[in-house]
């Protein structure tokens, strides 16, 4: 038995050796994993501690003899600049101005722009007939090409946090409130080095009689920690990163570093789908007043919140949040912050909260949004925890401010004027540049100021006929011959979705046109004709077109795909108009032009990309056919707010049972979406044409624009044509002019035409026949 | 400060009606179906939001003006190698005049020095079809497809847009 014992005592001298090697390699693991987790939370830290927000600035305005400007833009821009008016010339002072009648005279501010400085410059500019007519450097004395004027700060954000931030210094907070969080929420802050590992034990008991629900024991630096990766994963191996994590922070930062950053960054409640952080955005969030003017039963319930702001939502859940609250008070009369007095008086307080928790800290908060979201998805992280950064964004402030005011008014007067409940009416409007997909404008609610749900971005809707474009185009790019008189049959239509499913459109006014010429078709927004149109061309050829133009999310092809039973946000539906608007050019809509660091260096720039989606004869034609939307066809009442002469292409879109009210369109200039419905998707009886078109209208009307000046292709001609048959309609009543690719158009006379009856009667009674006969 | 007499104000009225008198007569083919309707009379003259014809050819030319200048800028920058500021320049011409195909070109011509020749195939396509038949931007877009096809290892794109440029120097 001598040998089985010797390799015993082998095997045990092997087993030390693994058990030391291991040991040595879990060591080592357990370094580099440390090394890792520093290396993460010092990122986050770092990146989340800066106090200077970015600024954000709007477009700057471009001012030319031959520019179009109204006077009333400009001083509405000065205001802006804040440039003071001043009666004496010459200016002294940059940053001032002065007008007489249509004359101005400016002194310019230094301003650093991406490209470089430009000095400020003394300059007088008149305004005649809506444009600049003339531009004069008066220092030097000679003609100005061209000037830009500095542009109006719109913001200040902090780019590396997903939502709004009020944050603040510790030395800006009141010693009340840090002393009650102290006191509540861990007493022992200033002793220990992160973690209590007497907590940490007992949690770690806890933890393993609960058997997977980890509680309580957290230090502020490990709630901090906690907040960095916020997660609602409860496990030990998250608990154990915490505290790891911990013990780095308070290895590398001063407990008031760690304070300062906690203030700023604890999750304090929801706003809808903004995320509070931080006492300074609570203390706005819940009473509307900066940190310093807090009361005493205010900070206890802020304080109270950390521990659970979903449960003790004071909103939602108001005797759970007193009862917190009073429990932080009496904390804070044991701990000697209060005295009895006091605490009595506090508890004595209601709560105090202010109803409604949307109001944004940015004035332009959907604009704003936009900016964030590209931000994140367009720049390195770590490029946007630099200090004072400065984003140069698209938005031109005057359209802006027309777009809120008009918005606002008009849903309110149709609201009104349905009778509808006060503050059900919902609405959204995009405005982008046509060639470049730039945003202009955008108000994500009819309350310009709401910081919450932001529509233009997030609100998928059925989008109804705004899609009927895209199944015409479909056919003209994919269907020889056809053209916008090729006759549709707008008759009784059923279609075999599968054995047992049975589609069969209706007409809005429930009726059947017969055989329509295609722009009559679309014009009037016929449903049957265009179902059945799709469903011969092919959904899937109908959605690759959707594609191409911009929808990015996948599609279900559906035959009411056609139809619109598809939804879409309103920026979404943007993107594709704006490809259709700029000739099938796609260029993605962007809300930012630069980001440069404090000191002026550009970060990496995204610029303007175009990519041909379509073919431009195609879109062409189709721009051409959606000009007589407003012309002959639903969105007539469009004319009566802007003047005809501004040609513009647009659809409207209406969904079953008038959910949502659609109207997307496009000038020489610019493509605007209106969209307008009710958040929980009840019925508002608005068509697209009775809702949306209106604020479109009145939108357009107060900004103006140039008209929509298509350049036809070099094989397309234009010819008179009658809407009834489709044919050669010279002299028909209701004629329109239509262009055609040459080959294409319809070769023989409408019975209505000029000269028709003359050569009946001179005995070619046949050929008209064959003529009118379309098939 | 100037001021502008009210008989200088009559005679610009007189001068941009005949204008706009002329503007009216000469339209094109590609002319929209009905005739351009003025501002309608309910509005303020003093603040038309909608320009008329001679205000807006006007506008038109002076945008041209200013892009020319900003394409001069450019191309300076081209010349010195500085291509990202040759970029932002071109980009704020476009905004100005965002319609100009010499302006689409040159930004083709640009994305193609950068080595990006998808990009500049792109915009010149863009200023193809902004032409209107103006015969040097087409072979000038051509030949900045024809050089990003090639670029790009393209070598039957590159034989295609050669072609479609041999058509051209026939035709001439």
């Amino acid at each position: 038995m001598r040998l089985p014992r010797l390799m015993k005592f082998r095997l045990q001298r092997k087993h030390i050796t693994i058990l030391l090697i291991s040991g040595l390699i879990f060591s080592v693991l357990i370094v580099i994993y440390g090394a890792y987790l520093n290396r993460v939370v010092r990122l986050k830290f770092e990146g989340k501690r800066w106090s200077v927000p970015a600024h954000v600035y709007a477009r700057p305005l471009e001012i030319f003899a031959g520019a179009r400007i109204q006077p009333a833009q400009l001083t509405a821009e000065l205001a802006m600049l804040k440039y003071q008016m001043t009666g004496r010339t010459p200016l002294e002072n940059s940053g001032t101005f002065a007008r007489n009648g249509d004359e101005f005279q400016l002194y310019t501010r230094t301003f650093n722009y991406w490209d470089g400085e430009q000095k400020g410059k003394r300059v007088r500019l008149s305004v005649q007939n809506g444009i600049v007519s003339e531009l004069f450097d008066t220092a030097k004395d000679q003609p100005l090409d061209l000037l830009r004027l500095e542009p109006v700060m719109i913001g200040g954000i902090y780019p590396s946090h997903k939502e709004d931030r009020i944050l603040v210094k510790l030395d800006e907070v009141p010693k009340l409130l840090i002393d009650t969080l102290v006191a509540v929420e861990d007493r022992k802050f200033y002793e220990h080095y992160g973690i209590v590992p007497s907590a940490v034990f007992r949690a770690v008991l806890t933890n393993m009689r609960a058997r997977g629900a980890v509680q309580g024991g957290s230090t502020l630096t490990q709630q901090l920690v906690k907040n960095f990766f916020l997660t609602n994963e409860r496990s030990l191996w998250r608990k154990f990163n915490e505290a790891i994590m911990a013990l780095e922070l308070e290895w590398h930062y001063e407990k008031n570093e760690i304070l300062e950053a906690y203030m700023n960054e604890i999750y304090l409640g929801q706003d809808g789908n903004r995320a509070i952080h931080g006492f300074g955005m609570g203390s706005h969030f819940y009473f509307e007043k900066p940190l310093s003017e807090l009361r005493a039963d205010e900070v206890a319930l802020l304080v109270g919140l950390v521990k659970g702001p979903s449960f003790y939502d004071p909103r939602r859940h108001p005797a759970r949040a007193k009862s917190r609250r009073d429990t932080a008070l009496e904390v804070m009369r044991d701990q000697g912050l209060l005295d009895r007095k006091q605490e009595q008086a506090a508890r004595a307080r209601a709560l105090n909260v202010v109803p409604q928790g949307n109001m944004g800290v940015t004035p332009h908060p959907a604009f704003i949004d936009l900016v964030r979201r590209q931000l994140q998805r367009d720049y390195q992280e770590q490029d946007l925890t630099s200090e004072g950064l400065r984003i140069f964004t698209t938005m031109d402030p005057v359209a802006q401010g027309v777009v809120e005011k008009n918005n606002e008014l008009y849903t309110k007067n149709l609201e009104k004027g349905r009778n509808l409940k006060e503050g059900t009416l919902e609405s959204a409007v995009l405005i982008a540049g046509i060639e470049n997909g730039e945003i202009q404008a955008i108000v994500g609610g009819r309350d310009p100021k709401f910081a919450g749900f932001n529509r233009a971005l997030d609100a998928e809707r059925q989008v109804g006929s705004l899609l009927k474009p895209l199944v015409y185009l479909t056919a003209l790019e994919r269907v020889p011959g056809f053209n916008l008189a090729t006759l549709l049959d707008d008759s009784k239509f059923t279609y075999n979705v599968s054995s047992h499913n049975v589609w069969e459109p209706e007409n809005y006014d429930k009726s059947y046109h017969g055989q329509v010429p295609m722009f009559v078709a679309l014009a009037n927004s016929y449903n049957i004709a265009v179902a059945r149109l799709g469903t011969s061309v092919g959904i899937d050829n109908i959605v690759d077109v959707l594609h191409k133009l911009g929808m990015q999310r996948e599609i279900t092809p559906y035959p009411s795909l056609v139809l619109g039973a598809q939804t879409m946000t309103p920026f979404e539906v943007t993107q594709i108009y704006q490809t259709l608007a700029s000739g099938g050019f796609r260029a993605p809509l962007r809300a930012i032009r630069e980001v440069t660091t404090s000191n002026g260096q550009p970060l990496q720039r995204y610029t303007l990309t175009v990519e041909q989606a379509v073919s431009p004869t195609s879109v062409y034609l189709l721009s051409r056919a959606m000009q007589n939307v407003p012309r002959i066809g639903t969105a007539k009442s469009l004319y009566n707010m802007v003047p005809e002469s501004l040609q513009v292409a647009g659809k409207t879109g209406t969904t079953d049972d008038m959910r949502d009210s659609w109207f997307a369109g496009y000038t020489g200039d610019k493509v605007m979406v209106t969209w307008l419905g009710a958040d929980d998707n009840r019925a508002m009886g608005f068509t697209g044409a009775s809702g949306a078109l209106q604020i479109w209208g009145r939108i357009l009307a107060a900004l103006g624009g140039y008209p929509l000046e298509l350049t036809a292709p070099p094989d397309v001609t234009d010819m008179m044509i009658d809407p009834v048959s489709g044919l050669k309609g010279e002299g028909c009543p209701g004629a329109v002019v239509v262009p055609f690719v040459s080959g294409t158009a319809p070769s023989g006379d409408a019975p209505c035409a000029q000269g028709v009856l003359e050569r009946a009667v001179s005995g070619t009674v046949e050929w008209v026949k064959e003529a009118i006969q379309p098939r | 400060m100037k001021y502008y007499s009210p008989s200088m104000r009559v005679v610009g009225l007189i001068a941009g009606m005949a204008v706009l008198a002329g503007g009216c007569a000469s339209r094109g083919p590609t002319a929209p179906i009905r005739n351009m309707s003025v501002v309608p009379a309910d509005k303020s003259p003093a603040a038309p939001m909608v320009l008329d014809e001679a205000a807006l050819e006007s506008s038109k030319s002076s945008q041209q003006r200013v892009a020319q200048r900003l394409l001069d800028e450019a191309q300076a920058k081209l010349e010195q190698g500085q291509l990202d500021a040759a970029v932002a320049i071109i980009e704020r011409s476009l905004r100005i005049d965002p319609r100009n195909p010499l302006l689409w070109l040159k930004f083709a011509q640009i994305r193609l020095k950068q080595r990006k020749p998808a990009l500049a195939e792109q915009l010149a396509n863009k200023s193809l079809a902004l032409a209107a038949g103006s015969r040097s931007v087409v072979t000038e877009s051509w030949r900045v497809i024809l050089e990003a096809r090639a670029a790009r290892g393209d070598t039957g794109g590159a034989r295609n847009a050669q072609d479609t440029l041999n058509t051209y120097s026939r035709a001439d």
